[in-house]
C-alpha cells in the first residue's frame, strides 16, 4: 500500500476484535500499515472485556466458552499491542505539549482522549514519514470535529470500520464477498446488540422506578429517558449526546441510574449530523450495495 | 384498609402491574377477541396430535408478553385441559437470547424450568412403556441415555442436572456411566436432540402432558444477531418442529419496530421455518371501545367494594379524554398513563377523578402521541 498508513481507534480496533470470528481478519490485516497510538492502545484495553457479558448472556453463560473468547482477545490484543507507538518517544520528538498544542489548535475541548491523540499523532505521520493517513473511526461525532483539521492539513482521510473491512477486501483475493457480508453482519450486530440492551436497561427504569411521586420531582429526567428510547426505538441518532450530557449533569443525584448505565456511553459515539446516515445505516446500506454492484479487485479492471 | 384502597376502592393500583411476573397478579382484562384466539390455539394443540407454529405480532407494549405468561399460568392452562378433557399442557417462556451461543441459551433456560422431581413422580406409572418409546424414537443411543436418565428416579437427581447443565467434570461423569452416559454433552446438535426428545416423552401419548407449549419471546431480536446465529436458531427451531412432530406449540412474539417488521421476516426465518407458521395473531393497536371495555373489566378485577361508576375512581369523562388525546396507543402506555394519574391524585387525596383533577396532571401524563 505504499505510502498509506491506515491509523485506527480504539472503538474500531475492538470491533475488529469481536467480528473476527475465526482470527482470519486478523491474518489479512498483515497487507496493511496499521498504527495505533499508545493512548487509544490503553482505551482498548480498559474496554474491550466490557462486551463479554452482553455477548455471553450472564444468566445463561457457558464458562468455556467465555474462557475461551477472553484468551482470543488476549491473543488478538497481543497483535494490536504490536502496532501501537510510544507517546514518551514521540512527545521526546516533538515536545512534551504537543497534545495541548494540537488541541488548542483544533479548538478540542474534551479532556485529552483517544481521538485527539490519533489526530496529533496523524500529523506526526504525515509530516515525519510523509504518509497520507487515513484515520479510521466509529465515533461519529470525533469524526465530524476531527475532518476538517485532516482535509486543511492534507493529512488524509477519517473513515469508519466499513471502509476498513471493504480495504481489506478489495487488497485480498481471497476475501470473498461472502466473507465481507458476514463480517459486515458481525459488525451490525456487535454494534446493535448494546442499543438493545441500553433501552432495555431505559424502559426497565420506566416501569420499575417513575411513579407519580419520582416523575413530579423529576420531569427533566423523566423526559429525557422518555425522549432517548423513542429515539433508539427509531435507531434515530441525532442529538443523542444532549441526552448524554443532560445525565452527566444529574450524575450526583441519580448515582445509581446513572452507574446502571455508563456502560452504553460508546453508543452515543454513533450520533450523526443533520440526515447523515448512522454507522448502522451504513452498514445495512453497505451490505444491500455490495450483493448489487461489484467492488472491483485488481484483477478485475482487466479483460478476461 | 389503606388509605389507597379507601380512596380508589382498589385493592392496589392495577395498572403498574404489567407485565405481571407474580401469577397471583395475572389477570386478563378485556380483549376477548385475543384471549378466545388464544384459548382456541391452545385447545386444539390439547385436543389434536399435530406439532404447530403460530407468530403473534404487534407493537412494543400491545400485550404478547403478558399473553405468553398469563397463558402459562397452571390454572388457565389447567382449565383449557378440562373443557378437553385431557392432560394438562407443559409450558415454557422464555426470550430470544441474544448472546453468542443461542442455542445453549435456550436449552438451559429449558432445563432451568424443568422440574424433574415432578416429572419422574408422574412418569412413574408408565415407565416402562416410556423407555420402549424412547428406544423406538431415535437411534441415537447416548441421547436416549440422556433423557432416560430424566425420567430415572434411582439416577440421583442432582447428578443429572449437573449434567445437563454442563458443570459435570469427568471424575463426576463416572456416576452415569452404568446408566450409558459416557460423555458430555456438546454442541447445537445435541442440545437440540435432548430437547427434541424430551418434549416427545413429556407429551407421550398425551398421557401426562397433552402438549408442550413453548413461547419465544422477543423474537424480533433475530434482527440483531449475526448471519452464524441467525443460522443456528433457523436450524434450532427446524430441527425442533422436524424432530417433534407431534404436541407441540411454539409460538413466537415479535414486536414490530424500526428493527423489523412482519414483512421483513423473510431476511431472518427461513424459509424452512417460515413455511411453518401456521396462524398468525396480530395484537392490533385498541380501539376506543376495546379501551374502556378493558379498563373496566381490570378495574373490577382489583374493586374493593363496590361502585355505580364502572371507572371508578375515574370520571368515564375522563377517559374518553385520555383515549382521544393520546390517539392510537398500546395498552401499555394507555396503562402508564393512568398508572401516573392514579399516583398523582393519591398524593393529593384527590379521589374521585374528575376532569377538573385530570386537567392538573394532563401535561405529566399525556406524552407520547405518535
Amino acid at each position: 500500500m505504499g505510502n498509506i498508513c491506515c491509523l485506527l481507534d480504539a472503538c474500531t480496533v475492538i470491533s475488529l476484535i469481536y467480528i473476527d470470528s475465526d482470527g482470519s481478519l486478523l491474518k489479512r490485516m498483515k497487507k496493511v500499515e496499521i498504527k495505533i497510538n499508545d493512548f487509544v492502545f490503553s482505551e482498548i484495553k480498559d474496554n474491550v472485556y466490557i462486551n463479554l457479558n452482553s455477548q455471553f448472556n450472564s444468566k445463561y453463560i457457558n464458562r468455556n466458552a467465555l474462557d475461551n473468547f477472553r484468551k482470543e482477545i488476549d491473543q488478538r490484543l497481543t497483535f494490536f499491542r504490536s502496532l501501537k507507538n510510544d507517546n514518551e518517544e514521540l512527545l521526546r520528538d516533538v515536545g512534551d505539549d504537543y497534545f495541548d498544542r494540537i488541541s488548542c489548535y483544533t479548538a478540542y475541548s474534551k479532556k485529552r482522549n483517544g481521538e485527539l491523540c490519533s489526530a496529533a499523532y496523524a500529523l506526526y505521520l504525515s509530516r515525519v514519514f510523509e504518509k497520507k493517513v487515513f484515520f479510521y473511526t466509529e465515533d461519529y461525532p470525533a469524526r465530524m470535529f476531527f475532518s476538517r483539521f485532516f482535509n486543511f492539513q492534507q493529512i488524509g482521510h477519517i473513515k469508519d470500520t466499513v471502509d476498513f473491512l471493504i480495504l481489506l477486501y478489495w487488497l485480498d483475493e481471497s476475501f470473498s464477498r461472502r466473507m465481507l457480508e458476514n463480517y459486515l453482519s458481525e459488525l451490525y450486530s456487535h454494534k446493535i446488540l448494546p442499543v438493545v440492551g441500553f433501552k432495555q436497561v431505559l424502559r426497565e427504569f420506566q416501569s420499575t422506578k417513575v411513579d407519580g411521586r419520582f416523575a413530579r420531582e423529576n420531569r427533566s429526567l423523566v423526559g429525557n429517558i422518555k425522549e432517548l428510547v423513542i429515539k433508539l426505538d427509531n435507531l434515530d441518532f441525532r442529538s443523542i449526546n444532549g441526552h448524554l450530557d443532560y445525565f452527566k449533569s444529574v450524575r450526583k443525584k441519580h448515582g445509581v441510574f446513572f452507574n446502571s448505565i455508563e456502560k452504553f456511553f460508546p453508543i452515543f459515539e454513533l450520533e450523526v449530523g443533520g440526515d447523515s446516515p448512522s454507522l448502522l445505516e451504513k452498514i445495512t446500506h453497505v451490505n444491500d450495495e455490495i450483493k448489487k454492484n461489484q467492488i472491483f479487485k485488481w484483477k478485475d479492471i482487466f479483460p478476461a | 384498609m389503606t388509605d389507597f384502597t379507601q380512596k380508589f376502592k382498589l385493592k392496589t393500583n392495577p395498572f403498574r402491574l404489567t407485565p405481571a411476573t407474580n401469577p397471583n397478579e395475572l389477570v386478563w382484562a378485556g380483549f376477548v377477541d385475543i384471549k378466545s384466539k388464544f384459548e382456541r390455539r391452545i385447545e386444539r394443540s390439547i385436543r389434536i396430535p399435530n406439532s404447530t407454529l403460530v407468530l403473534n405480532w404487534g407493537e412494543y407494549g400491545s400485550g404478547k408478553t403478558h399473553a405468553a405468561r398469563y397463558f402459562s399460568k397452571l390454572d388457565v392452562l389447567q382449565d383449557l385441559a378440562s373443557k378437553a378433557d385431557r392432560a394438562v399442557p407443559y409450558s415454557f417462556v422464555f426470550s430470544l437470547p441474544k448472546g453468542k451461543e443461542p442455542v445453549y441459551s435456550v436449552f438451559i433456560s429449558i432445563i432451568d424450568k424443568l422440574d424433574i422431581d415432578h416429572i419422574r413422580a408422574s412418569f412413574q406409572h408408565i415407565l416402562p412403556r416410556l423407555n420402549d418409546f424412547i428406544d423406538s424414537i431415535t437411534a441415537n443411543i447416548h441421547i436416549r441415555s440422556v433423557i432416560k436418565a430424566v425420567f430415572e428416579s434411582s439416577v440421583p437427581f442432582l447428578d443429572i442436572k449437573k449434567y445437563l447443565y454442563g458443570t459435570m467434570n469427568s471424575s463426576e461423569l463416572k456416576s452415569l456411566n452404568s446408566v450409558g452416559i459416557l460423555r458430555l454433552l456438546k454442541d447445537d446438535t445435541d442440545y437440540a436432540s435432548v430437547i427434541s426428545l424430551l418434549f416427545s416423552c413429556l407429551t407421550f401419548n398425551k398421557e401426562v402432558f397433552s402438549c408442550i407449549v413453548v413461547w419465544i419471546d422477543e423474537f424480533e431480536d433475530i434482527a440483531v444477531l449475526n448471519n452464524t446465529n441467525i443460522d443456528k436458531i433457523n436450524n434450532f427451531i427446524r430441527e425442533i418442529l422436524d424432530n417433534v412432530p407431534n404436541n407441540l406449540l411454539l409460538f413466537l412474539n415479535l414486536t414490530q419496530s424500526a428493527l423489523i417488521s412482519v414483512e421483513d421476516l423473510g431476511q431472518y426465518v427461513y424459509d424452512s421455518v417460515r413455511s411453518r407458521i401456521k396462524e398468525r395473531i396480530s395484537f392490533d393497536l385498541p380501539s376506543k371501545d376495546v379501551l374502556k371495555l378493558y379498563l373496566k373489566d381490570l378495574l373490577s378485577f382489583f374493586r374493593v367494594g363496590e361502585d355505580v361508576n364502572l371507572f371508578f375512581p375515574f370520571d368515564e369523562n375522563v377517559v374518553d379524554r385520555i383515549i382521544s388525546e393520546q390517539g392510537n396507543v398500546s395498552i401499555r402506555q394507555f396503562n402508564e398513563s393512568l398508572s401516573l394519574l392514579i399516583e398523582l391524585a393519591d398524593m393529593d387525596d384527590r379521589s374521585p377523578i374528575t376532569m377538573e383533577v385530570f386537567r392538573e396532571y394532563e401535561t405529566d401524563i399525556i406524552w407520547h402521541k405518535d
